[in-house]
């Protein structure tokens, strides 16, 4: 069992401004990954369900599937299996996309290559307080448990002690050494870049993580592209022509004057882009 | 040891083929062997700005299919002997070079000259990559103002990309040279001023060339600026440009017509 950060989310703004927003925007789920052969697993499921009956009650969620070889009868079925169980499903990930129909739960389209480094976050988040996840202490101590039950036959349990409970972050930084130039993009969704050098007019820097700019930010930029929120903006000398945080974007004209030609910082915050200078 | 310049700029109408012209003369004037080759193919330029546009027989099209020798399409200056000008077809399009052609003919050149100078068409087709993709040095021509800058950030990164040098893994080495320049309307806030340009795009600075009523007198009756005027405010920053090409240490200035208060006050001695 782990985390899992699904996208979409639709927002409908006040009557004032007539459009609909669609936006992807990452969430937390509880991710179940059940494990070959299935009627073992549901049985372990199910001695587990009977001592905590309300446990995946109201709860988010999301069956991933790429581990098992299922076609999508077996998929409809285990699905079936679920539900009958008291487990709602908000989608299906590693299944394949070409399965979409009406009696399975939408497919998710990828899952994060870091749900390693998200399952410690979950298990050990009772360290935490257990709050994080909206668990209470016995939640917590049930669903430690479950996990427990459930990651048997040799796989590494997800309940290991990790470093660094909130968060670790293993990925390394892209670093460019040069200027980024006008019509190039520099994209790198597994973490934060870093650019020794100026962002030209014309240029889209695309993060997963941060974005720091050794120079001067005068093309685009795209920090927590695919959803981390907690993503910011670093600049010595703000001219962007956009400055966008998990999708939430400035243009250049919103930009306040105070900060433009400054070293600043962007972040978002409840759903706005904060620019602050840094000096 | 011979090098093949491409100069080039992304926006058209900065002055790629008068700087291109206007180079060749002066380094063969210092006694290099030059050839200046139009990769402008269906928008030739560069033989009206040379003045050979009567000689034009064969042109690099005809030799880059092998339909010519480059003996037969080379045209030598009249002024300057060491000055030769290959020019570009005016009846094809730039889909006619094919990089294996175009390959060809600068290593043919580049056994015949000391400096091999490409004067790129606009844009970042076909035409624009080809033309620097053999080359050693780029000049990239730019105006003091934000588009013509832009664009030629966007061909700073296609050199770094696109070319032969940079495909190896070597360095491409690249120059500014900063044309149609006007202190008086950078004074003004009017135009971008050279360090606003290089703060941009950071590579060195070949040259300030200030914009010159001359450059065009030279245009029009066929003559690269320095042969026409070598003494005008643009053709000394041609000069120097060409000097610091050939690895001269030459201080940076800004020439200009205008004399000095002294001079004014002394203008003429009475008869």
């Amino acid at each position: 069992m782990n985390t899992f950060l699904v996208s979409s989310e639709v927002a409908v703004t006040q009557a004032t401004c007539r459009s609909i927003r669609f936006r992807g925007r990452s969430f937390e789920a509880l991710a179940l990954e059940p494990e070959a052969p299935l009627s073992a697993w549901i049985d372990r499921l199910d001695v587990y369900l009977a001592n905590f009956p309300a446990f995946f009650a109201c709860k988010p969620i999301v069956i991933d599937v790429s581990n098992l070889q299922l076609d999508r009868p077996g998929a409809a079925e285990l699905v079936k299996n679920l539900t009958g169980r008291g487990i709602r499903i908000m989608g299906l990930a590693g299944a394949d996309p070409a399965w979409s129909s009406e009696d399975l739960p939408p497919i998710l389209p990828r899952a994060r290559a870091a749900t390693k480094a998200n399952q410690t976050n979950v298990d050990r988040a009772g360290d935490a307080g257990g709050a994080a996840n909206g668990l209470n202490a016995s939640e917590q101590a049930a669903f430690l448990e479950i996990a427990d039950a459930l990651a048997i036959d040799g796989r590494p349990s997800p309940a290991e002690p990790s470093e660094s409970p909130l968060r670790p972050n293993a990925v390394a930084p892209l670093v460019v050494n040069s200027p980024v130039r006008s019509g190039q993009t520099i994209q790198y969704l597994e973490g934060d870049v870093t650019i020794i050098g100026s962002v030209a007019s014309g240029a889209d820097v695309i993060a997963g993580g941060s974005i720091h700019i050794y120079g001067a930010l005068r093309g685009r930029a795209f920090a927590g592209a695919e959803g981390e929120a907690q993503s910011r903006i670093f600049c010595r000398r703000l001219e962007a022509e956009l400055l966008a945080v998990t999708g939430v974007y400035l243009t250049a004209d919103e930009i306040g004057t105070n900060v433009r030609g400054q070293p600043v910082q962007a972040w978002l915050e409840q759903d706005n882009i904060r620019i602050a200078r840094l000096d | 040891m011979s090098k093949i310049i491409v100069v080039t700029s992304g926006k058209g109408g900065v002055g790629k083929t008068t700087s291109t012209a206007a180079l060749g003369a002066a380094l063969a004037l210092e006694g290099h062997k030059v050839a200046v080759v139009d990769f402008d193919v269906g928008l030739r330029n560069l033989d009206l700005i040379m003045g050979a546009e009567r000689r034009v027989v064969f042109d690099l099209i005809n030799v880059a299919q092998g339909d010519a020798k480059l003996h037969q399409a080379l045209i030598r200056d009249k002024r300057l002997p060491n000055l030769s000008l290959l020019a570009a077809s005016q009846t094809r399009d730039k889909d006619a070079l094919t990089e294996e052609g175009v390959e060809r003919v600068i290593d043919e050149l580049r056994g015949r000259f000391d400096w091999v100078i490409c004067d790129s068409p606009a844009g970042i087709e076909r035409g624009a990559t080809l033309a620097m993709r053999f080359a050693d040095v780029a000049v990239v021509v730019a105006n003091p103002e934000i588009s013509s800058v832009r664009d030629s950030d966007r061909i700073i990164g296609l050199l770094d990309a696109k070319t032969f040098r940079a495909e190896k893994g070597d360095r491409m080495e690249k120059h500014l040279l900063l044309t149609r320049y006007d202190p008086g309307r950078v004074a003004r806030g009017e135009m971008l001023s050279v360090e606003d340009v290089l703060e941009i795009l950071s590579i060195p600075l070949l040259g300030i060339v200030p914009d010159n009523e001359e450059v065009l007198r030279a245009s029009n009756v066929g003559s690269p600026i320095v042969l026409h005027n070598a003494a005008c405010a643009a053709g000394r920053a041609y000069i120097d440009a060409a000097k610091r090409l050939c690895g001269a240490n030459v201080p940076m200035s800004i020439p200009s017509d205008q004399k000095s208060l002294l001079r004014k006050l002394f203008g003429r001695r009475a008869a």
